[in-house]
């Protein structure tokens, strides 16, 4: 059964004068899934994010929230952290809490809670504008799950965080996942992105390359890289191996292969011997989703 | 509205430029009225300590409160510009507000701040009023009280002229400089060159005139030869009291609809 779409984008567009930061941009995100928002600086993440959260102007395109066209209402459902923390300086870490808590139409009562989660607590009424930009971020983070929204949008979080607050984050995100949330990531770190998320779109230059499960993206597949001291014959070879799903010539002579679900370089270099291909090196590696990454960027 | 009331009173009260600037408004004003009540000049019936006795006050300190106006349309700049600055419309947008919601926050504290400064002048002219009166007694003069209610909506359209240039340059400093720049030499110049014969109808001057220079003053300058025939040249570029309020309520409401039109329409 197919699940709810918690957010879900058609043909979003956005121009910055000639610049197309985004190009009829198509995005799903189900209920209950921690989706990754993959691309490298300038492809479209922090755009998107922020036209989702209507602090941008698209310049065509719809969105829907919770499947229906969004307003400030949706929002109130969603706790967000865009590009860097905002929160007024002059005020008090409780102040600008309950301040959001107004905002949100939410109680007080979660605001020892947010504090505890950012391990903010003793500095509750110390003023924003005195916090490290590491607590800073600790603060956006935990202020984001105040008066528990359904949904989280989270741009670049781990920005300014130490490895502590790197493995806080992950833990919040997994629990917050397992009580039913829905969690975007946007992020560059592909690591942390292949550790807690189930669903990834890879951005390029404003559309998106690559959208699926992670697992379904990284599963069975394996990386080998060959080399071969005629090339050419090796082309003729791979273009038509019903073992190799994709393959590339990274240097004469140099091949990175992607084999098909349940194949091993044992096949393919029994493959190629058969073929009468030589190969000198046969290295296979672990398919990463920073290694599909980096190929879809090329 | 009820969030959108707790908000700016959390986020405005205590802000340094608020109590800043409404200490300096607060210090200013009485001083300004306690030199004045200093000075002795009398001319034939006029003296200036009948204008700090009722009912000549509730036309006085009206005046005298109105060149503090500007202070007050200042404060709406920097509590809005700081929103810009500090990208706080931003979260409040994300966090769910609407545009709506920024622009009644907005007019809130601008009406938070005419109340005060209403209540600042009727507390002012209440104390003058009953020193003046010394042992003879106290007793309360209304009469004239209405400059007292047209100087409220004063304030509220100055402000919400103020808080449109805040919204339409997002910076603190650019915004006083143009605000300060329309109001003096910028509208002057326009209605002087472009468009007269309709000088009374242009926003900072019938806004300014809504309280004008007090009648006890304006006789006895009548008095003095040739400056009669300027007083009434002055006069008939003015609207009536009751024809400029509401000429003001048109103006507040116009800028405030640009104001909201502009937020509506702006990426945070």
């Amino acid at each position: 059964m197919a699940s709810e779409s918690v957010l879900k984008i058609n043909g979003l567009t956005k121009h910055y004068g000639n610049l197309k930061a985004l190009d009829s941009l198509d995005m799903n995100v189900e209920q209950g899934t921690i989706y990754g928002l993959l691309g490298p600086n300038g492809s479209g993440k922090t755009t998107t994010l922020s036209i989702v959260m209507g602090i941008l102007r698209q310049s065509s395109g719809k969105y829907y929230w919770f499947g229906r066209e969004p307003d400030y209402r949706s929002r109130l459902k969603i706790g967000s952290l865009i590009e860097q923390p905002v929160f007024y300086p002059y005020l008090t870490l409780n102040d600008n809490l309950r301040l959001l808590a107004r905002i949100r139409d939410v109680g007080d009562h979660d605001i020892n809670h947010v504090l505890g989660t950012s391990n903010l607590l003793k500095r509750k009424y110390s003023r924003y504008k005195d916090l490290s930009s590491g607590l800073k971020q600790r603060l956006a983070i935990g202020a984001t799950l105040l008066g528990d929204p359904q949904v989280l949008v989270l741009d670049e979080p781990t920005k300014s965080l130490d490895p502590e607050g790197f493995s806080d984050l992950r833990e919040i995100i997994r629990k917050e996942s397992d009580r039913g949330k829905t969690i975007v990531l946007a992020s560059h770190i592909l690591d942390e992105v292949e550790k807690v998320c189930t669903h990834v779109g890879i951005l390029k230059s404003g559309s998106l390359v690559m959208e699926g499960r992670v697992k379904d993206i990284l599963s069975g597949k394996e990386v080998v890289y060959v080399s071969v001291e005629d090339g050419d014959k090796a082309i003729r070879a791979l273009s038509n191996c019903q073992l190799v799903e994709k393959y590339e010539e990274e240097q004469s002579g140099n091949f990175r292969i992607l084999l098909k679900d349940n194949h091993t370089p044992a096949d393919l270099n029994q493959y190629l011997f058969e073929k009468g291909v030589a190969v000198s090196r046969l290295v296979r590696q672990k398919n990463t989703l920073e290694s599909e990454f980096l190929q879809l960027m090329k | 509205m009820r969030r959108v009331i707790q908000v700016e009173n959390i986020k405005t009260f205590s802000s340094n430029s608020f109590r800043v600037i409404i200490s300096l408004h607060l210090l200013f004003f009485i001083l300004v009225l306690l030199s004045l009540s200093r000075i002795e000049l009398s001319m034939g019936e006029f003296s200036v300590s009948r204008l700090f006795s009722f009912p000549a006050l509730w036309e006085f300190f009206p005046w005298i409160a109105s060149w503090f106006n500007l202070l007050l349309a200042v404060l709406i700049i920097v509590l809005t510009c700081n929103e810009f600055r500090y990208n706080t419309f931003r979260f409040q947008i994300m966090n769910g507000f609407h545009q709506g919601h920024l622009l009644a926050g907005k007019v809130y504290i601008m009406v938070v701040i005419a109340l005060y400064a209403l209540l600042l002048v009727i507390l002012s002219g209440l104390v003058s009023g009953a020193i003046q009166q010394g042992g003879s007694g106290f007793s309360i003069h209304m009469s004239g009280f209405n400059h007292v209610g047209i100087y409220f909506l004063q304030t509220l359209a100055y402000m919400s002229l103020a808080l449109f240039f805040a919204v339409l340059l997002r910076n603190n400093a650019l915004a006083i400089v143009v605000f300060m720049l329309y109001l003096f030499p910028g509208e002057v110049i326009l209605r002087k060159l472009l468009f007269s014969g309709v000088e009374a109808y242009f926003p900072a001057k019938l806004i300014g005139d809504l309280t004008p220079l007090p009648s006890l003053f304006t006789e006895q300058i009548s008095l003095i030869p040739g400056a009669d025939v300027q007083m009434s040249q002055q006069a008939s570029n003015m609207l009536s009291l009751s024809q400029g309020a509401g000429f003001a309520v048109l103006y507040t409401l116009v800028f405030l609809t640009a104001t909201y039109l502009i937020l509506k329409n702006r990426s945070f």
